[in-house]
């Protein structure tokens, strides 16, 4: 990882997204002053080349910064866009205006008509990219209508274009766009879970019952420690993904990271809420920014069933070889097959 | 702390990489013809000729510096021998204490003599060790140990009983934690570490048998047991910290996630061979393989991770803990997910060698996360790492 690149961009994300801002993106969904900050910050063309004008960093040199923008709560789709930027530059296009998301689940009708099912940060994105038959494209939200469901504090979208717009941008052949959501999310999710796990480390040092702070009890503190074990998984699960740069399709680092990122949503959520009693629930304390997050992101581009399963009849394909054999040949990082810049 | 230092990515060395083949060839003909359920039982199989094979090949104390007959390698050398040989199920139980924790105990507390004496018999697999750790009142509180070494004139005079004693009927010496002045009240004062030779007068060994009718852990009574003074290892009244040191090398590494690998390898052969007749695996079979090789694969990184915080020699403490919890709870999944999956259709199961595996594995299951520290201590150490108070 380089560290002076995540450490700047950890501290842009952190002065931007103060909890105020994040509460106020998510209930006007104008993210427009915040977008032109992280613009400007160059952050987004990391991962375009050198020769085209951008940082030609690796996924692995920028893991630091999905942690960031999970851990922050941003929310804005910074990962999509940098994949897509980069998409662009490599197919000589000119660069967007806008942040730019993916959306897996995109359909169009005879008729020529286009809906996006569940796009994670639709309403606040400019653009979205997409697969649509047999090529892949980028469609931007200004022709679409916004279809809901309209959950509060929720940036997805189910987005619909009546007819095909003027100015979609081919993207070329399909890409895996579905393997690069669950890498990005699997990051995103990592950073999510470590702020959610010290804030519930912190409140459980703070608030006393009983004469004495509740992180005292051996009961809280067995849930915290489990809770801990599962977030270190998740960080090291979501690393994996990001060593051998963007992936492709079928990739079965994104499948891995995706599952067992996804997997652990459920008790990392539940313990920290169950931690925090009826105050993290209430829309003052935030946790819910996070934990809202974490529950989406488990579904967006599959939850752990569709990723369990697909590696699972991957492994199940194999006519012989051990488990180990499997684990060795697709889930594992060797040094000389990290993604190099 | 929480996540102030993550585990992040980390490599095998290519020069341990290169190990690998040799490991393997060397299982395949030695485990040849062994069946499953024999295999299941690896760090419980207890086969001394098998232990002496692997020294020849010099993997007895693969750490241990080649002056005492040791490889002299890197702990990622030990990963990837380690996690050969637990994949595969072979009967590493004879040498294993020894070579994971005696042997590194020895060479970092003991004196020239006595490394000059026990390391070349651990690594050439003569010597065969036991740890007298629990008592019949001290399990997770062991600094309540009862068991007392009375200096004399000449040595020391041991009396008290240990349990659970592992392969104590089956070895040579036991290295033995306890006390050596005050009371249990003084907790961790007073305790020392004495290696204790099983061939003396006064020791009794009573085995007991487990509920798969296996025999491997024992009771240990000293009855007036005359030590020599160059029994005691390392510090009189450090026996706490020395064992601290030797926990910490117990719960680190590969051995924690794959107790459970040859049951998991059994069940997909056997899936594979059903399914090529019934037209391919359910949809509920693929998704548990998957969800069981995505853990395993993120949990053998994390080791990894461990294994490279130790080389450098940092002491990743809450970090070996944190993974053993995980790891443990992974390999006692196993057995009870395939048991699930296994009975879930209308078609009767009759590999009966599967089957033995699976009983195995769910009954031993309880002890993998028993042995080296229970969930509960576990947990109440990577409470106090993440700041709780």
């Amino acid at each position: 990882m380089d560290s002076l690149f995540n450490d700047a961009a950890d501290k842009l994300l952190a002065n931007l997204c103060s909890l105020e801002t994040v509460r106020q993106v998510e209930l006007t969904h104008d993210a427009a002053a915040m977008w032109t900050t992280i613009e400007n910050s160059g952050f987004t063309d990391a991962w375009v080349d050198e020769a085209a004008g951008g940082a030609g960093l690796s996924w692995h040199d920028t893991f630091g910064l999905l942690l960031a923008a999970g851990r922050h709560a941003l929310p804005l789709p910074l990962g999509p866009t940098m994949y897509v930027r980069s998409l662009l530059a490599q197919t000589g296009h000119a660069q967007i205006q806008g942040c730019a998301t993916l959306a897996t689940q995109a359909i169009q009708s005879p008729q020529g008509e286009v809906v996006a099912h569940a796009v994670p940060f639709g309403r606040v994105a400019a653009w979205v990219a997409m697969n649509l038959n047999g090529k892949s494209w980028l469609l931007p939200t200004t022709a679409a209508s916004h279809e809901g469901p309209a959950v509060h504090g929720s940036l997805q979208s189910r987005l619909r274009w009546a007819t095909w717009p003027a100015n979609a941008i081919s993207l070329g052949d399909v890409k895996p766009l579905r393997e690069v959501g669950a890498a990005l999310w699997a990051g995103m999710m990592a950073g999510a879970m470590t702020a959610v796990l010290d804030r519930t480390v912190a409140y459980a040092n703070e608030r006393s019952q009983f004469g004495k702070s509740i992180g005292k009890f051996q009961a809280i503190q067995q849930q915290l420690s489990q809770m801990a074990e599962h977030v270190h998984a998740v960080h090291m699960a979501a690393e994996m993904a990001f060593a051998h740069g963007a992936p492709a399709s079928d990739d079965p680092l994104a499948a891995l990271a995706k599952a067992r990122a996804s997997e652990a949503v459920s008790l990392v959520a539940a313990t920290a809420h169950g931690v925090h009693g009826a105050m993290g629930t209430t829309a003052e304390y935030p946790l819910h920014l996070w934990t809202r997050r974490l529950h989406e992101w488990r579904m967006d581009f599959g939850s752990e069933a569709l990723w369990q399963r697909l590696l699972g009849e991957a492994l199940l394909q194999e006519s012989a070889g051990s488990v180990l054999d499997f684990v060795l040949t697709r889930l594992s990082i060797e040094a000389d097959s990290i993604e190099s810049t | 702390m929480s996540l102030a230092q993550p585990l992040s990515l980390a490599f095998l060395p290519s020069h341990a990489l290169a190990m690998r083949q040799e490991v393997r060839a060397f299982l395949d003909e030695h485990l040849r013809g062994m069946p499953a359920d024999r295999r299941a039982r690896s760090w419980m199989g207890f086969d001394a000729s098998f232990s002496q094979a692997m020294a020849r090949q010099g993997w007895v104390g693969v750490t241990l510096p080649q002056a005492y007959g040791g490889a002299g390698l890197d702990p990622f050398c030990r990963f990837v021998l380690v996690e050969e040989m637990l994949a595969r199920g072979a009967p590493v139980s004879a040498h294993w204490i020894a070579d994971r924790q005696s042997g590194p105990l020895i060479h970092k507390f003991g004196s020239a003599v006595q490394k000059a004496f026990y390391l070349p018999k651990i690594c050439a697999a003569e010597a065969f060790f036991c740890i007298g750790m629990s008592e019949p009142q001290s399990g997770s509180d062991l600094v309540s140990v009862r068991t007392r070494a009375v200096k004399q004139d000449k040595g020391w005079k041991l009396n008290g009983q240990k349990l659970w004693t592992t392969n104590a009927h089956r070895s040579h010496y036991m290295i033995a934690l306890v006390r050596t002045s005050g009371t249990t009240d003084d907790r961790q004062q007073g305790l020392s570490q004495f290696i204790v030779d099983l061939s003396l007068p006064g020791i009794r060994v009573r085995s007991i048998e487990d509920l798969t009718g296996d025999a491997h852990f024992n009771e240990v009574f000293f009855d007036d047991v005359v030590l020599a003074d160059d029994a005691l290892i390392g510090t009189e009244g450090a026996g706490w910290q020395q064992v601290t040191a030797e926990l910490a090398f117990e719960r680190s590494g590969p051995e924690r996630i794959y107790s459970s690998m040859v049951l998991l390898d059994a069940w997909l052969a056997y899936l594979r061979k059903s399914a090529s007749a019934s037209g391919g695996a359910t949809e509920s079979q693929a998704r548990l393989a998957g969800r069981i090789v995505i853990q395993l694969a993120v949990l053998r990184s994390m080791s990894i991770a461990t294994t490279s915080r130790l080389a450098a020699g940092e002491s990743p403490v809450i970090e070996a803990a944190l993974m053993k919890d995980l790891g443990t709870q992974l390999e006692q999944d196993i057995p009870a997910w395939i048991a699930e999956e296994l009975a879930a259709g209308d078609a009767p199961v009759t590999n009966d060698e599967l089957l033995l595996t699976l009983s195995y594995v769910t009954q031993v299951a309880p002890s993998y996360s028993l042995r080296g520290g229970t969930r509960e201590i576990l947990r109440s150490m990577i409470a106090r790492g993440l700041g709780l108070r």
